[in-house]
């Protein structure tokens, strides 16, 4: 028995609206960093710590030049400075966030990956879920719809019957009543 | 009621639609950059030829400071307005500055000579100027008032009428 229209619409919506949320909830996975003369030419040693958290803020900003690549992903010179400014930020003791702050300060938020939680940058992270609400709600609208019984005929509906149908009607009835 | 909820759907779907397709095509050229109105980050460049420029000793003149590549095509392109900017403007009170960004020395120097540069050109040699300056790419060109702020950040080459434009009033 086919899907009726009022259903696979709905359905086709939430899925569309489901696909387009998946990227927002994925866990951001990286490759691993491309190391380069430069960077080892002027490497700054940190502890292991340290190092764990440089990454994870190279995986944080966007690549200046290769501006669908993080820092982390890209080889790219304005990349490598990046890393390096990274690296001795987070060896003077700055936090995540000041970090973060020295970037964007330069560059505008357009340099951070992740928006910023406050703002516009709020619509972000709400868009994702209140995309699938609105296509679970649509789809519980539509099927409450095709599962509601059929309203009972007004009075005024069999008052439009004839008495010669009318008759025929209840002759039928008693025919076939059990 | 139907009428309006399908409305509200489709309003909505065609303003997430614009809104994706409004951060997709926004690019550094058309944001506004942040540095604009604010101070200039001091630095000091040793030039090409062994001397040493700080920006903070340029206070009183507006400041032109171009970032530039050998490689780079784009630059080629306002290597001689650059020049004729300096020439016209710099009897009158104006400085020019080139940095050179991830360029290997001897292809720095091949450029200006190409292009007679006769400015102040030196690298970047640890890469804080440019990231100090929140550089995309080259070329880019920062126009520095003589109070030591940020006029302007112009990303590409720049325009005869640009160059004008940002340094006449301080003439």
């Amino acid at each position: 028995m086919p899907v009726a229209a009022p259903v696979l619409l709905p359905t086709a919506l939430l899925a569309l609206l489901l696909t387009a949320a998946i990227p927002a909830w994925l866990p951001a996975t990286r490759p691993a960093p491309v190391t380069t003369d430069l960077l080892q030419e002027r490497r700054i040693d940190l502890t292991a710590e340290q190092e764990a958290r440089a990454q994870g803020l190279e995986g944080r900003l966007k690549c200046p030049v290769c501006r669908t690549q993080s820092v982390r992903e890209s080889t790219s010179f304005m990349a490598l400075e990046m890393r390096r400014k990274i690296r001795q930020l987070v060896a003077a003791g700055r936090t995540d966030d000041e970090v973060l702050a020295y970037f964007a300060a330069r560059y505008g938020d357009y340099i951070l990956l992740e928006p910023r939680r406050q703002g516009f940058g709020l619509a972000a992270y709400a868009l994702p879920f209140l995309a699938v609400l609105a296509g679970l709600a649509f789809l519980a609208l539509a099927v409450r719809r095709r599962i509601a019984p059929p309203d009972a005929l007004p009075e005024d509906r069999s008052a439009r019957l004839d008495d010669a149908s009318r008759a025929r009607v209840e002759e039928e009835l008693k025919r076939y009543t059990v | 009621m139907r009428r309006l909820v399908r409305l509200t759907v489709f309003t909505a779907l065609i303003a997430l639609l614009g809104l994706l397709t409004w951060g997709v095509f926004r690019t550094p050229a058309n944001l506004a950059s942040p540095l604009a109105g604010r101070p200039a980050a001091d630095f000091t460049l040793e030039t090409f030829d062994g001397k040493t420029v700080g920006l903070r000793e340029l206070r009183g003149h507006p400041v032109v400071l171009n970032f530039f590549a050998s490689w780079c095509l784009a630059c080629r392109d306002e290597a001689l307005v650059l020049e004729e900017g300096w020439q016209r403007y710099g009897p009158r009170g104006a400085v020019f500055i080139g940095v050179a960004v991830s360029d290997k020395r001897e292809d720095s120097l091949a450029f200006i000579r190409r292009y007679g540069k006769t400015y102040l050109l030196g690298p970047d040699a640890d890469g804080s100027i440019a990231l100090d300056y929140g550089l995309f790419g080259v070329p880019e060109t920062v126009f520095i008032d003589p109070d030591g702020r940020i006029l302007e950040k112009v990303i590409g080459p720049v325009t005869r009428e640009l160059v004008a434009k940002r340094l006449e009033p301080y003439l």
